[in-house]
Parts: C-alpha cells; structure tokens; sequence
C-alpha cells in the first residue's frame, strides 16, 4: 500500500498527524478515520451550514461527506487532508442544493442563533462582541436569501479562500461566470441589507 | 394665491427632484457589478487596468454609484470577518462498525485479533491454495479407493462370500498389494475360489476410511477455496489502494 507519509513530506504536525490517521484509516481502522472526523466535524459542518443555511440538511451532508471520504480514502492523492474533506464537502453541500432546489416552496429556516459561536476575543469590548454578533446575523440571513449559486460563490471565495480557477473547478463553470456569481451575489446582499447598512458601516 | 417665496420653494424643490432623478437615470447605466468589483478589490491585476480605471470614474462621478462602492465594501468585510465565526457541529459524525461494512471497508478493530486478521490476510492465498489442492487430492484417491470398494463387494455379493475380520489371516503372504483394494490379477485364482476370495480386504472395512477421506478431502477443497479468495480479495483491495494516483 501507498505510504501517504512517504509521498508527502510535511512539516506541519497537523497534517502529518491527519496523514498517519488516514494511513491507518486506509489499512482497515475505523477508530483513526473516526478521530479524523472528531478533528474535522466543526470546521465542515461550518463550511457546510453556510452553504445549506439548514442545521438539518447542512448535518445530513456532512454525514453524507464523511461517508463518501470514507468511500474514498483509496482515491486520496496526497497533500492537505483537510483540504480533501473540505471538497468532498463541498460536493455534498451542492448536492444539498440541488435536492433543495427540486423543492422550491419551503425555504431555508431562520438559522439558529447557537450555531455560531463569535471568536473569542478577551480585549473586545461587550458594545462591540455584540454588534460584530448581530452583523453575523444579519449577514447570514441575507446569505440564506440569495441564490444557491451566488451564496456557493462568495462563500467559497470570502470565507474559505478559495481562488476563482478553485471555484470553477469546483462548481464546473467558468471563471467569469464565477466573478459575475460573486459580484451579482454582493449587489444582491446589498439589496437586503439596505436598511441594515448602519451595522455593517460601524 | 401663493406667494412669491412659495413658489420658489415648489420651484427649487422641483430642480431637486429633476437633478436626483437625473442622478438616477445616469446610475441606471452605469456598471454596478464593475463598482461591486472594484469594492472587492477584485480590479487590481494588470489586465484589468481599463476596468479599474473605468470603476473609479464612476465611483468619482456617480453619487449612486460611490454609496454601491462603499456599502459593498463594507459587505465584502464583513463577509471575510465571519470566516473567524466557528460552529458546532449538532451531531457526532463517527462512522459505525456496520457503516463501515455498508459503505464497503473492511474494518480491523485494534489488538491481536487485529494483528492476526493483516496476518492471515496476508498468507491466506498460498495456504488456501495448499489445502484446496490436498483436498483434491484426498477426493481423488477417496474416490478411487470408495469406487474399488464397491467393485469388489459386488464381486463379493456376486460370490455370496462376505467374508469376515478374521480371515485376513489367511491371505497368502505372496499376495500382491494390489488385492489390499480387492483387484485380482489376471493369474489369480478364481472368484469360485472361495478361499482366495476371503483373503482379500472387507468391502465394507475398506468403504468406511474411504468414505471419511472423501468427506474431510471435500471439506479442505472447500476451506482452502475460502480461504484462497479471501486471500485474493484482500489482496486486491491493497492493489488497488496502492495503484490509487
């Protein structure tokens, strides 16, 4: 069997770790994939949770993402691990969409306050924790509100970081159509966040 | 009638509107992505110095335009600002042992059992191989050995001599090996020769034994079968996991 470890030679002890463990992973052992999923659930279902804005389905697609890694894990050509569950998930969330878009009568819920925590910054002060809280808020209901596309777009490109080519790939369209998404996207949360402009402007 | 300072007012009022409204009409062709793009810092390579160039300006020219700019920017901040907001995830992900069987893995739990299945994995194909191979061949000299057998007590029921454990004894000692399974040669006496025919073997003493190796024989060819695809197909799965790109 391939030697992940042996391939990629990394200095970074996280990766290095997440490598071993999916070594194992791959040699039969469910308990190191299920300590990569314990590292890594948070993070996707963050990702996951923006671009399905539906604690239930955005938790049924990290669910589905963790199968599919494990699915395949013979297919990991190396580098990140994070990275590689980052995509799979991303695939998952858009398969979320497409199953939500067949719906069209139900929209999103309101997401739940207690999903995100703020970061935790001991020299802020409350009047500003509070207004940061409530622009994420704001924020995020307007995402839920755009289309599926736009919101896939700025998420990927102001959140995660990913560049236009990444999102391409990842989305399988241009990269204008990408720039155009992400740019009509922003025009579009302007629209719904008019009146909340006073917040944002702070 | 009104007065000459109300109809000032109306008529500066009414220059007010004209001018906002031309505003309007003026903003209604200009390029709100572009200004949305520039916002975003999305303007700065090279090659899109024209579309720089041409965001600025209207940023410069269009009041609508610079309150685009500036309300996107601020989104765009805010956006980038949330990434720092983490989540918890409503549920634990951990795949179970029969989620792991479903989804098609082989799971190897830790410890010696762990130990001896990647062991047995290992050697189960040239074992399996090995024991199918005796079993076969036990099922062939089982089979020859039962097949002899039943010739020789039809011969026997054809004589009506049974014979019996005892007359063994009276086998000549010259007798070639081959009666032991109830061949007669050619120069052999008679089968009316009662006393040679009840120096050959027991039919029935001979089937059992025979009969015992053909079962075990057929067990092993079934095991060492099992135990040689087994061998294979784990042998496959580190094939395939090893030509993985």
């Amino acid at each position: 069997m391939e030697d992940l470890r042996a391939t990629t030679v990394t200095e970074d002890p996280v990766q290095r770790r997440d490598l071993i463990l999916l070594d194992r992973a791959r040699e039969g052992d469910l308990a190191a994939f299920n300590d990569l999923v314990v590292a890594y659930q948070d993070m996707l279902f963050a990702l996951v949770v923006r671009m399905v804005p539906d604690r239930d389905q955005a938790s049924d697609a990290v669910q589905e993402a963790f199968f599919s890694a494990y699915r395949n894990m013979a297919g990991f050509r190396g580098g990140s691990v994070k990275s590689w569950l980052s995509r799979i998930a991303i695939n998952a969330a858009m398969d979320a969409q497409r199953l939500k878009k067949r719906r069209p009568a139900d929209p999103y819920p309101e997401l739940e306050d207690d999903t995100w925590q703020p970061p935790a910054d001991a020299s802020a002060d409350p009047v500003s924790t509070a207004m940061t809280a409530e622009r994420h808020r704001a924020l995020n209901r307007a995402l839920a509100q755009i289309t599926n596309d736009q919101r896939t777009a700025i998420v990927l490109y102001d959140v995660e970081g990913y560049d236009y080519a990444e999102i391409a790939e990842l989305t399988n369209v241009s990269v204008g159509t990408v720039k155009s998404r992400i740019h009509r996207g922003r025009l579009a949360l302007r629209g719904l966040l008019v009146d909340r402009m006073d917040l944002f402007r702070a | 009638m009104p007065d000459r300072d109300d109809l000032q007012t109306d008529q500066g009022a009414g220059a007010a509107d004209e001018a906002a409204l031309a505003i309007v009409a003026r903003h209604a062709l200009h390029d709100e992505e572009l200004v949305a793009a520039l916002a975003a810092g999305a303007l700065d390579d090279e090659d899109e110095a024209d579309d720089r160039t041409r965001a600025r300006s209207l940023v410069e020219r269009c009041q609508a335009c610079r309150a685009v700019h500036d309300d996107v920017a601020a989104i765009v901040g805010a956006t980038r600002d949330s990434a720092t907001f983490t989540a918890t995830a409503p549920r634990d992900f951990r795949l179970t042992v029969e989620d792991a069987h479903r989804l098609g893995g082989t799971v190897i739990t830790r410890g010696p059992l762990a130990v001896f299945g990647r062991w047995l994995a290992g050697v189960a194909r040239p074992i399996g191989a090995s024991v199918a191979a005796l079993g076969l061949v036990g099922v062939l000299v089982g089979s020859a050995v039962l097949g002899a057998a039943g010739v020789n007590q039809r011969e026997a029921t054809d004589t009506g001599v049974t014979g019996g454990a005892g007359s063994a004894s009276a086998m000549p000692a010259a007798a070639p090996s081959s009666l032991a399974i109830g061949i007669a040669p050619p120069n052999a006496p008679k089968a009316s020769d009662a006393a040679y025919v009840t120096t050959t073997s027991d039919p029935e003493q001979a089937a059992a034994p025979a009969a015992l190796i053909l079962v075990v024989s057929g067990i092993a060819v079934v095991l060492g079968l099992a135990l040689f695809v087994y061998g294979a197909m784990a042998g496959r799965r580190r094939g395939s996991r090893a030509e993985a790109p």
